[in-house]
């Protein structure tokens, strides 16, 4: 794992896709899985990478599937976004990074989700990934994760 | 009173305040933000002299309503400030909820925690402002001894059955397909009725 001034910067490793999923166009992005849990065991999803966008977010599918719900009337608000400006809400969610080696990773997440968002789910930054440490070593198609250590 | 009515248009998107003050005296049921030349007419000392109990006799309900209205556009929380006036005639916290709206369209999330942190010691129980500070009380990240496979064989599989599964949502373990279905909820509900555990890559195929 990797660390910095001598402490554990990272904890957990996973490899990553560096490519749209279903090889339809060949887009460099970087997809990493997540495990939300469903019931009482976690499924995995895919995942891209968006530290220019704030929060997970999600879509339609993705609402229904895991019983998302605006958090207050208040939450409910319109984002810009790659599509435009787009009208959804706000929620939060428990999400599991899974390691290969190391330790997995639970944190929640805020969660923009909109039945207009057509673009699967983003990991975002702020509300999200400014929870962990994590660090991408492109050679290999690694992605390092850990908690924050301030 | 219907003058005052007609003077109040729709907010610019930056003043969303729309007080809702019951009846204090002549009528005043529902009023919002001033237009210019209202603003400029209000007095220049700007004084709320209405009371606990309600607007005095000495002004009447045109120029009292003026003056309030002023005073919740210059404050940051105005309503805060007439909640104080008029005790709990106004008890929404609609400017600050509207503020940390913007906040969250905006991705400015630490801003919208900390102004719904700074509205909350002013509407301590309202119940807008608990639900929004528990969605942006998230709890820090903590390290499971849980390993989990990676999914290169799932990303083949993916490849290699495009072409059938274009547009279907798929649960994949290894090379395994384990269902299949038009949406995400009902390949999670076949999975589940099936007891299948070990995190399945749901996918929908593009």
């Amino acid at each position: 794992m990797l660390k910095l001034a001598g402490r554990a910067f990272t904890t957990g490793v996973l490899t990553y896709r560096d490519e749209d999923p279903d090889s339809h166009r060949k887009q460099a992005s970087i997809y990493i899985p997540l495990n939300i849990k469903q019931g009482s065991a976690p499924v995995t999803i895919l995942a891209m990478l968006d530290t220019g966008a704030p929060y997970l977010i999600m879509g339609p599918e993705e609402i229904e599937a895991f019983d998302l719900k605006p958090a207050a009337r208040a939450a409910q608000i319109t984002m810009s976004t790659r599509l435009g400006s787009i009208q959804g809400f706000m929620d939060k969610l428990s999400l599991t990074i899974p390691a290969e080696n190391g330790d997995s990773l639970e944190f929640e997440a805020a969660v923009f989700a909109s039945t207009q968002w057509t673009k699967g789910v983003f990991v975002g930054y702020m509300g999200c990934m400014n929870n962990i440490n994590f660090a991408l070593q492109p050679q290999s198609s690694q992605f390092f994760f850990g908690p924050p250590t301030v | 009173m219907s003058g005052i009515a007609s003077i109040f248009d729709q907010p610019p998107p930056h003043i969303a305040a729309r007080q809702r003050i019951t009846t204090l005296s002549g009528g005043i049921a529902e009023f919002g933000p001033l237009r210019q030349s209202e603003r400029d007419a209000v007095p220049a000392s700007n004084e709320l002299l209405p009371t606990q109990q309600g607007i005095t006799e000495s002004i009447d309900a045109n120029t009292a309503a003026v003056a309030i209205r002023f005073q919740t556009l210059s404050t940051p929380f105005g309503a805060s400030h007439h909640a104080a006036t008029f005790g709990d005639m106004l008890p929404k916290p609609t400017l600050e909820l509207e503020r940390i709206r913007d906040f969250l369209a905006e991705g400015l999330f630490n801003d919208a925690r900390a102004a719904i942190a700074q509205a909350r010691k002013v509407f301590p129980s309202d119940e807008s402002l608990a639900a929004l500070s528990k969605l942006t009380a998230l709890q820090s990240a903590t390290r499971v001894a849980t390993q989990f496979q990676s999914k290169q064989q799932e990303f083949r599989w993916l490849e290699e059955h495009r072409t059938e599964y274009l547009g279907r949502w798929v649960a994949l373990r290894g090379h395994e397909l384990l269902a299949s279905g038009e949406t995400m909820k009902q390949v999670l509900d076949a999975i589940a009725a099936k007891g299948i555990d070990g995190a399945p890559l749901i996918h929908k195929v593009r």
